[in-house]
């Protein structure tokens, strides 16, 4: 049986716990929101309620729809990888049968080392003069592309540098996925003459799709949060090609202080997020059968 | 030419002991032979190797008369039932049934034909849109039977597919098996540690220990005549009373009663074994057992107690009244006596007067 | 057929041996540079083991930017923060699983939904918020803003939850209070998920640049991401800083590798049940 609490139980044990959660989680999306519909700037002490008008500017606003679509595209090329060479890297993991410890460690150091500092070393290995890369692509006699300042090749970079923090991490979630398959569904499979891609087609994949369902979420949600790799190696630019929009909700409200767009995009951002977590909890349900 | 011949197979795993030493069976098409062993013996390696799931280290294993040893499995066509179900959780039963099919190639109308036929042997009809997650532990161990009839191999192996059932489905499923079996005319392995099972089911039951066969036999043969005392204290329940005899001048003695044999083992020292529905209470007996617990199992009871210190059960169906601590007489059918010897533990062919 | 596992099992070796160095080779390239020579890195960044070892890379950098200064700031704040947030989400994930009160349901609706909205949201007006306390610009304001974890109390939660109800009912009737249920029985009884949570926490805390770059202004009062770009930037993207931009990011860098090399099985095993940072 539950236990009743007393009221001294509750302020000790939830009311005075939550006062952090509630000071800077819930008053904030709430003010947000409120903020949202103002055109204040900061600085002034007096604001105007201005509607839905920030929202309307935003859409229609070429710096939000550019950002908008840098998002997308910077989302998708960089889960789409994340999750394919996470789960390939964990197939061959898993059939490992040595080191298997010390290579999931090198995998998964990315990931724990900040990714303001690897930026930085990222920054000088695309280095177009003196970076490793061009100087590979020298010696192979590989075009050398300017990759911090054409635009293409610098959502590129950024690209490269998510998927580099974040592939090992997906990997580590697919191996244990895969680890967690009895191993009789695979001698089954040999038993029904499967090849090898057949087994990882009809086997594999469907039998770790809740664990792909769950890194896809996570890594979207990841991808619109994105921010170290950008302020460091592009800074949204060249000509805002990398501006996304979380960048550009830093760029409104702490260099512009438009708090009222800065808000509304904010909450644009939560928007996205939500409908995206709510699918993924719709398709879980869908896809868990065991 | 017998359908399967196992040809002094051994097998090692990786840095390990030898869990099987040149192990030789021979097992004719249409049988329904039983691998029976206490846990760890080696009964799922014997079964996996015949599979093809995995490497035979040393010897043969021919089936129809052709080696099979460095077959992959898919060509050994063999249908395996597993322990575990191994059903695949993201597919329907229809699916999971035809799955094996599908993937060899055949065609959908005939794919659909037999799992239907399938499911209506094995009762699944209402179910083949269902999930595996949604069934009840019997219904999926039909549905991997049924994934293992639609393929209609040669030999069918299961690895104890009944373990994870409660005992009265375990009694209807293994007579749907044994009546599957005869239907289908298939030769079936079936492995288990539970002796009813082996009993009930098989044609030929092989007793295993410690990767060793001790017994081939029917299953009266093993129950009636056990080749060694493993097999006398593992089949039956309770198992068999085993008490040393003593032995003076050619003479043998249980306790303080003289035993007359019809045959002259010399001074061979013997174990003496009597089922204990072959035991009864007769007070006039010489040989004495002080109860210590009497067990009742509804239409008979077992008393349990302790012959000068060697644990003995008798079955008793009098409504007489026995205490704890009581000393009674035992007495047994003649007939049915075994004899061991105390060395080799191997059955010694004795008989007794009277 | 045996000779073919083994060769594949070799290729396979190899094949993610090689990957595997390409993750940490940014790692390696890091510490190489910030050893070298500038003209060295110019004329051979593809050298591995440099021909001379410039140590005064790091005595510079240091020189150049309080570097210890922001690793310890980052290093307490992120102590704080971690202990903090166990102790506050503890609290929070023992009621919710333990106490019947009004309101439990909701609450919990509210943080599993909390979860998985960016913490951008709050951002604006937190920084609000923290003004009027007075506490922009301060490493206190950065922990208090900090304080509240909802992956933490997910996480705590959802291994509370298997603690076996008798266990708790027994020591209720040995006459334990909750606050000794909590901190003696049920906290030791779930150290994965404390741990895991701590590891998670210490990374997630110790390499945040967003949030504490708006807060933080003086060079003497950053934390080590925000201490590092800024030194990063102004030293500039010239040729000749680089050893010295390296040399400063090797030490931000080296802690955590090291604290990761210490730590790793840890890491590995607890990263599986993290998903969104906090
Ligand atoms: N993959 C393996 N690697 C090493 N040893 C193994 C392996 N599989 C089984 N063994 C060992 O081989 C012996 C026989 O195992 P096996 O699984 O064949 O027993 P079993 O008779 O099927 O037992 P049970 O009734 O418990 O299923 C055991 O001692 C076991 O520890
Ligand atoms: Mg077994």
């Amino acid at each position: 049986m539950e236990m009743k609490a007393s009221k001294r139980q509750l302020l000790l044990f939830v009311v005075i716990p939550l006062i952090p959660l509630v000071v800077f989680w819930i008053i904030p999306l709430i003010v947000s929101l409120w903020l949202s519909f103002t055109d204040w700037n900061y600085i002034s002490p007096t604001f105007d309620y201005v509607g839905i008008k920030n929202y309307t500017q935003l859409f229609a606003s070429q710096d939000f729809q550019q950002a908008f679509a840098h998002t997308a595209y910077f989302t998708f090329f960089s889960v789409v990888p994340i999750i394919v060479f996470g789960f390939l890297l964990a197939v061959g993991l898993n059939k490992l049968k040595r080191s298997y410890k010390f290579i999931q460690a090198l995998l998964f150091a990315p990931w724990v080392t900040p990714l303001i500092g690897m930026s930085i070393v990222w920054g000088w290995i695309f280095n177009s003069k003196v970076g490793p890369i061009n100087q590979i692509l020298h010696i192979l006699h590989l075009p050398e592309p300017q990759w911090l300042t054409n635009p293409t090749a610098a959502m590129w970079t950024i690209i490269i540098v998510t998927i580099w923090k974040n592939a090992g991490w997906a990997a580590l979630f697919f191996s244990d996925a895969l680890a967690k398959i009895p191993s009789s569904l695979f001698e089954v499979s040999d038993m029904e003459g499967l090849s090898w891609w057949q087994k990882i087609w009809y086997v594999l994949i469907p039998l770790v799709s809740p664990t792909t369902l769950f890194l896809v979420i996570v890594m979207i949600l990841e991808c619109l949060q994105a921010y170290d790799q950008i302020t460091v190696l592009t800074q949204g630019g060249p000509a805002g090609s990398t501006t996304t929009l979380l960048y550009l909700y830093y760029q409104l409200g702490f260099k512009q202080f438009q708090m009222g767009s800065a808000t509304a995009l904010s909450i644009v951002i939560l928007v996205i997020s939500a409908i995206l977590a709510y699918i993924s909890i719709r398709m879980s349900r869908k896809h868990t059968y065991y | 030419m017998d359908l399967i011949e196992l040809k002094r197979i051994n097998k090692q795993y990786e840095n390990k002991e030898k869990v099987i030493e040149d192990f030789d069976l021979n097992i004719k098409k249409g049988d329904f032979t039983v691998f029976l062993g206490p846990s760890g013996c080696g009964k799922s390696t014997l079964l996996r190797m015949i599979a093809g799931l995995e490497k035979i280290s040393a010897g043969e294993l021919l089936i129809n008369g052709e080696l099979q040893n460095d077959l992959p499995p898919k060509e050994r066509n063999i249908a395996m039932v597993f322990q575990n179900y191994a059903l695949y959780p993201h597919m329907s039963v229809e699916k999971n049934m035809g799955f094996g099919l599908k993937m060899r190639g055949i065609d959908k109308q005939i794919i659909k034909q037999k799992v239907t036929d399938a499911a209506k042997i094995l009762n699944l009809t209402d179910y083949l849109d269902k999930f595996p997650g949604n069934l009840s532990g019997g219904q999926q161990q039909r549905v991997a039977l049924g994934r293992a009839i639609v393929r209609e191999s040669e030999i069918y192996l299961m690895d104890e597919p009944l373990s994870n059932l409660d005992a009265k489905l375990r009694a209807v499923m293994r007579e749907e098996i044994v009546t599957l079996h005869k239907q289908m005319a298939a030769t079936t392995i079936y492995v288990t540690h539970d002796q009813t099972e082996a009993m009930t089911m098989a044609d030929r039951i092989v007793i295993l220990n410690h990767g060793d066969i001790q017994q081939i036999g029917t299953p009266k043969e093993v129950y009636q005549r056990p080749q060694n005392m493993f097999v006398a204290s593992f089949i039956g329940i309770p198992p068999m009373n085993l008490i040393p005899l003593k032995n003076h001048d050619g003479k043998y003695y249980l306790e303080n009663a003289e035993l007359s044999l019809k045959d002259d083992l010399g001074n061979q020292p013997l174990v003496f074994g009597i089922r204990p529905e072959d035991a009864f209470v007769d007070n006039a007996a010489p040989l004495k057992m002080k109860v210590t617990y009497i067990e009742d199992m509804g239409a008979d009871r077992y008393v349990h107690g302790l012959v000068n210190g060697t644990k003995f059960t008798l079955r008793d169906g009098s409504n007489n009244d026995y205490q704890v601590d009581q000393e009674i007489g035992v007495g047994f059918t003649a007939q049915q006596v075994s004899f061991f010897d105390q060395v080799s533990t191997n059955r010694v062919e004795a008989n007794l007067w009277k | 057929m045996k000779k073919v596992q083994k060769i594949q099992g070799w290729a396979l070796f190899i094949i993610l041996l090689i990957i595997g160095l390409l993750m940490v080779y940014p790692m390696i390239w890091m510490l190489v540079s910030s050893v070298k020579s500038a003209n060295e890195i110019l004329n051979q960044p593809l050298q591995l083991i440099p021909r001379s070892f410039h140590f005064d890379n790091f005595t510079n950098a240091l020189k150049a930017a309080p570097f210890m200064q922001w690793l310890w700031n980052s290093a307490w704040t992120t102590v704080v923060i971690v202990f903090m947030q166990l102790f506050f989400s503890s609290l929070i994930a023992y009621a919710l699983t333990q106490f019947k009160f009004m309101g439990r349901n909701v609450l919990f609706a509210i943080i599993l939904a909390t979860y998985m909205l960016p913490s951008a949201t709050t951002y604006i007006p937190s920084y609000v918020i923290l003004g009027k306390m007075h506490l922009i610009n301060s490493l206190i304001g950065l922990v208090i803003s900090n304080l509240a974890n909802v992956f933490v109390i997910f996480l705590l939660r959802q291994s509370f939850m298997s603690v076996p109800k008798g266990i708790i009912e027994a020591a209720r009737s040995d006459g334990a209070s909750e606050w000794t249920i909590l901190w003696q029985i049920v906290v030791p009884m779930n150290k994965n998920a404390v741990l895991n949570a701590t590891l998670i926490g210490f990374i997630t805390n110790f390499n945040g640049y967003l949030w504490p770059s708006l807060l933080l202004n003086d060079t003497k009062k950053q934390v080590i991401s925000v201490g590092l770009n800024s030194f990063s930037n102004t030293q500039g993207a010239f040729d000749q800083t680089f050893p010295i931009i390296m040399a400063g990011t090797t030490i931000a860098v080296v802690p955590l590798i090291i604290v990761y090399v210490i730590l790793q099985k840890y890491f590995v095993q607890s990263s599986k049940t993290s998903s969104i940072k906090g």
